[in-house]
């Protein structure tokens, strides 16, 4: 396969929204794990060449010291044909960029970075419980640019408890001042055991209401195409030629080996979830490898529509007859009347989201 | 037939009790129902379950007895003579007065317990009313004497005034400790008169509930007044006509247990394979049908459902499930009834008909727990009379049956008299509530210095509504309701259609005072703006009388629905949030492509005026 996602599941501090695998942990531990993640690697090394796309998220991809980069790069090296890598991306904290980091990145063969800002705000930082403050980040991206990444993506958050949106503008502002060639802007997500989760709960924190989620949302979309970003997904911006290719084949349905606690993988029409506690993780995977992943139904046309909806492109209707062997509109009746309604559109053999369409996903996305 | 010893049972009438408890919730009937059964043994202690007579799950959640319940105790006294106590269990709530009534027609005395923190509350005033009505010896028991913040002084005083009776005996008690059981049960002995009544005379026996068993039919509750009924003897109900072979009479202690007869005073249960529940009716005389009595007992009433409502299976498949459901809760419901209608926006379901909304809350809540229906349930109403144009004269129960208004020469509506009594305080505030349900003012008394009893005329239709709450609330709870049907007078009433996104909801349509329909109809439109949920377009929502609308609102058009967030590869999480929202729309009825919520259709039931 072509995509191989590893999870470093690491942190300085835990942010209040995140609810992806993670835990803050002794640095030696982590040794246990790039050993548990080589191991995990090993086992499916067939599987990997004719590997084009890495990407290494989190937790705090950043958060691993020089020498232990050293021993993932070596890791990947011996196992996959590094040469062959089109985009290799790490998720980085702004506030453990530094010039050293840089060019150790380089040296193992990264090519992209995406790096967690989310926000400008030194409130909303600090209530986020980022480690970073907003001086950290031009600075952070001047580092990176000066080491020769010419891909670097922004992770960015609206919806933010009490944001207003003159709070949304300034984000916006000094987001597009750095420059990057590629963006990705969530709307803040309530996961459930998460200590933001509980804040709500109790009443401590309040969102925005859908109304102003939605002129937020509106106002991302418009000030980032505005500014030379297309809008590919929907929540990622791109410059020309900089869409995240990682993603996009995902999107696009293709197989994907995730390693790591908690990494989710499919391949031979099957997808896999990983056991998520960390120590659980490097356990299993040290005695056996192959026990730490347990399979889940990979429903192709469901599977294939939800992902593929979600790029602006939409899917591609002949794609869809050759692969299922049916036409969409007799699978899903009802996408008559969202074409109808402007909620979905016919461009060029494409089926996809208009902008309307775009605002009301998961009502289309139910019928899928 | 064995010879009866007429002389036996002469005696052991002197040494029987029969008795009630009248206590408010919360006051502790349960808990010393349970400690006098404990006391005098009648129950093991592996049987003992906490708050046994009251049964039902249901009843013991909401603290309340729904289900009429009798049991024998045997107690041996001090005196060395032992009696036996009957135990007749009430239920607390007005819409069942008429069976509490029945079940105080059964005993010579009731308990009337009063929290000692709390003193008398309003509820449990109409019940002692009913029961000095009927001629109840009444022993008031000051319970909770345990409590830091008893005080029994004050209760004592609160007994003697607001309810006028002497209570320096006061029986002091701590159900929950067993403190003050022997006090009580000496005073039922010394205090409650054993019953009187000849059992040479023909058989008169008071039926005063009744339960189901599938192999041996409705088992009437009853207690002998006069004569005697024996196995093998044929009764007749007074009501009917109907004739039975009795198989078998028995006493409750709890379990049944059969005996040979039954005399006067005896409380206990027959079975005679009676099928129908329709014929056990609450409050009936059964006597003997070779040698029957000439006059029944008074005070019998045949039950007449007073409120309907349309209930529907959210799931339109459930259909057949929830009239199984409905025919099962019949057979002990003699006051149940329920026939199929048809809605255009909830489909097939029944029109059912109760004695009042607490009788339809718990029959809805134990469709849905114990049958597992999940329904929707249409505001209540009334039966009105509609005069036609050609003298002819309908009955409806169901708005969406009223005939057009050019065919109408004149609507009656049904009418109570309605007594309420309060602390004098209050009675600015409750005159205010009347007045605001259309009620018309019939006269005001002063019972002593503190308490006024005030007598209106009300339309039955606003007593369904929300009255009771609304009377609690402009009283902090001191206020009691009673009332009798007093019969149809003309109103100017009109049907009030609601449209949503331009179509009627015939489940939503209402009938509705004129004057009051303006107000009414801004305050459903306002709610139901509020209660449905955003769709993916604009919804207007309308109040109409005759094609005329005349309240609107609108329910915004949703901003937005996506879920943006990647889960870094993870489907399986956006698909979780799908079928989350998916389920969410399950329990909701599409209505001209809206998604409607449940509680929308009660929604016309529960506007708040103020």
């Amino acid at each position: 396969m072509e995509s191989l996602y590893i999870h470093i599941p690491f942190c300085e501090k835990i942010c209040t929204y995140c609810d992806f695998a993670k835990e803050v942990s002794k640095p030696f531990k982590r040794d246990r794990y790039l050993a548990a993640l080589e191991k995990e690697l090993e086992a499916h090394a067939e599987r990997l060449k004719d590997l084009r796309t890495i990407f290494i998220g989190g937790g705090t991809p950043s958060i691993l010291s020089p020498t232990q980069f050293d021993r993932l790069g070596g890791m990947l090296k011996r196992h996959i044909p590094m040469p062959d890598i089109e985009e290799f991306t790490v998720e980085c904290n702004p506030s453990d960029i530094n010039p050293d980091l840089a060019q150790k990145l380089i040296h193992i063969g990264v090519n992209r970075i995406s790096i967690g800002i989310q926000t400008f705000n030194d409130e909303h930082l600090a209530f986020l419980n980022r480690t970073h403050r907003s001086q950290d980040i031009a600075r952070a991206v001047r580092t990176l640019r000066d080491a020769g990444f010419e891909n670097i993506s922004a992770d960015m958050l609206f919806g933010l408890p009490s944001q207003t949106m003159d709070a949304l503008h300034d984000d916006m502002n000094q987001l597009l001042k750095l420059n990057v060639d590629h963006i990705s802007y969530y709307n803040l997500i309530l996961e459930e055991g998460t200590r933001l989760h509980t804040l709500y709960k109790k009443g401590a924190v309040e969102l925005p209401d859908e109304d102003k989620e939605a002129d937020m949302y509106e106002t991302v979309i418009r000030r980032l195409k505005d500014s030379g970003y297309a809008h590919y997904e929907i929540s990622n911006f791109a410059k020309a030629g900089k869409e995240a290719i990682h993603n996009v084949r995902i999107w696009k349905d293709a197989d994907y080996l995730g390693i790591g606690a908690g990494a989710h993988s499919k391949y031979g029409a099957t997808r896999y979830g990983n056991v998520r506690r960390v120590t659980r993780y490097i356990d299993t995977v040290l005695q056996d490898p192959s026990t730490v992943r347990e399979a889940y139904p990979y429903e192709p046309v469901r599977d294939y529509m939800l992902n593929g909806l979600r790029l602006l492109e939409g899917i591609s209707l002949n794609d869809f007859k050759i692969r299922f062997n049916k036409n969409v509109f007799d699978v899903y009746p009802s996408f008559k009347r969202m074409v109808e309604e402007g909620f979905l559109e016919q461009t060029d053999g494409r089926l996809h989201l208009t902008h309307k369409g775009l605002m009301y996903g998961n009502a289309i996305f139910q019928m899928v | 037939m064995k010879e009866k010893d007429y002389a036996a049972i002469e005696k052991r009438q002197k040494s029987i009790r029969n008795f009630s408890i009248i206590a408010h919730i919360d006051h502790g009937k349960s808990t010393l129902a349970d400690r006098i059964l404990e006391k005098t043994k009648s129950i093991t202690a592996r049987e003992m379950k906490e708050q046994l007579l009251d049964s039902m799950d249901l009843e013991r959640e909401r603290g309340i007895t729904i289900k009429l319940n009798a049991v024998q105790i045997n107690y041996e006294h001090t005196d060395e003579n032992t009696y036996t106590f009957h135990l007749i269990d009430t239920p607390g709530h007005v819409d069942f007065a008429y069976e509490v009534s029945r079940s105080l027609a059964a005993c010579e005395g009731a308990l009337l317990v009063v929290d000692a923190a709390q003193g008398i509350e309003a509820q449990t005033l109409a019940n002692v009313y009913l029961a000095i009505d009927n001629d109840l010896e009444i022993i008031p028991v000051i319970n909770k004497i345990d409590l830091p913040s008893a005080d029994v002084e004050k209760v004592r005083k609160d007994i003697e005034d607001v309810i006028g009776l002497d209570a320096s005996e006061a029986v002091l008690t701590s159900a929950k400790e067993g403190k003050g059981i022997d006090d009580i049960l000496a005073s039922i002995i010394d205090k409650v008169p054993a019953p009187q009544g000849d059992p040479r005379a023909p058989l008169k026996a008071l039926v005063f509930d009744s339960i189901y068993d599938p192999y041996r039919g409705v088992i009437p509750s009853i207690r002998v007044i006069e004569g005697t009924i024996s196995k093998g003897e044929v009764i007749k109900m007074f009501s009917s006509g109907k004739k039975f072979e009795v198989s078998e009479v028995g006493v409750t202690t709890p379990k049944q247990q059969p005996r040979d007869y039954l005399g006067p005073g005896d409380v206990g249960y027959l079975v005679a394979s009676i099928k129908d529940v329709e014929h056990v009716r609450v409050g009936d005389t059964i006597t003997n049908a070779v040698h029957p009595a000439e006059k029944p007992l008074p005070g019998y009433r045949p039950l007449a459902p007073m409120v309907f409502c349309g209930l529907f299976p959210i799931d339109s498949n459930r259909y057949n499930d929830l009239r199984e459901a409905l025919e099962r809760l019949k057979l002990n419901d003699a006051a149940l009834t329920y026939e199929p209608e048809n809605s255009q926006a909830l489909g097939f379901g029944y029109r059912t008909g109760f004695l009042g909304m607490l009788h339809m809350e718990i029959i809805q809540e134990r469709l849905e727990r114990e049958f597992n229906i999940e329904l929707i349930a249409t505001a209540p109403s009334v039966i009105y009379r509609v005069h036609m144009n050609t003298g002819e004269m309908k009955t409806i129960d169901n708005p969406s049956e009223m005939p057009e208004p050019q065919y109408i020469e004149k609507i009656e509506e049904p009418y109570v008299d309605a007594t309420i009594m309060c602390p004098k305080e209050y009675v600015g505030n409750i005159m205010e509530l009347c007045q605001s349900k259309r009620g018309r003012f019939k006269n005001m008394t002063y019972l002593g210095d503190i308490r006024v009893e005030l007598a209106y005329e009300l339309p039955l239709l606003e007593i369904v509504y929300d009255f009771f709450d609304k009377l609690k609330s402009s009283s902090k709870g001191y206020a009691s309701l009673d009332y009798d049907m007093k019969g149809y007078m003309e109103s100017k009433l009109v049907k009030m259609d609601i449209l949503i996104n331009n179509e009627v909801v015939d489940a939503l349509s209402t009938i509705v005072h004129k004057d009051f329909a303006y107000h009414r109809g801004k305050l459903i439109t306002d709610k139901l703006k509020d209660i449905i949920p955003r769709q993916m377009f604009e919804v207007p929502i309308q109040a109409s009388i005759n094609n005329r609308i005349i309240a609107r609102s609108t329910v915004r058009a949703m901003r937005k629905n996506v879920l943006s967030k990647c889960y870094g590869g993870d489907v399986s999480r956006k698909k979780k949030l799908l079928e989350k929202q998916k389920e969410g729309k399950k329990r909701m009825k599409n209505v001209g492509n809206v998604e409607v919520p449940q509680e929308a259709f009660l929604s016309v039931l529960s506007i708040d005026e103020d």
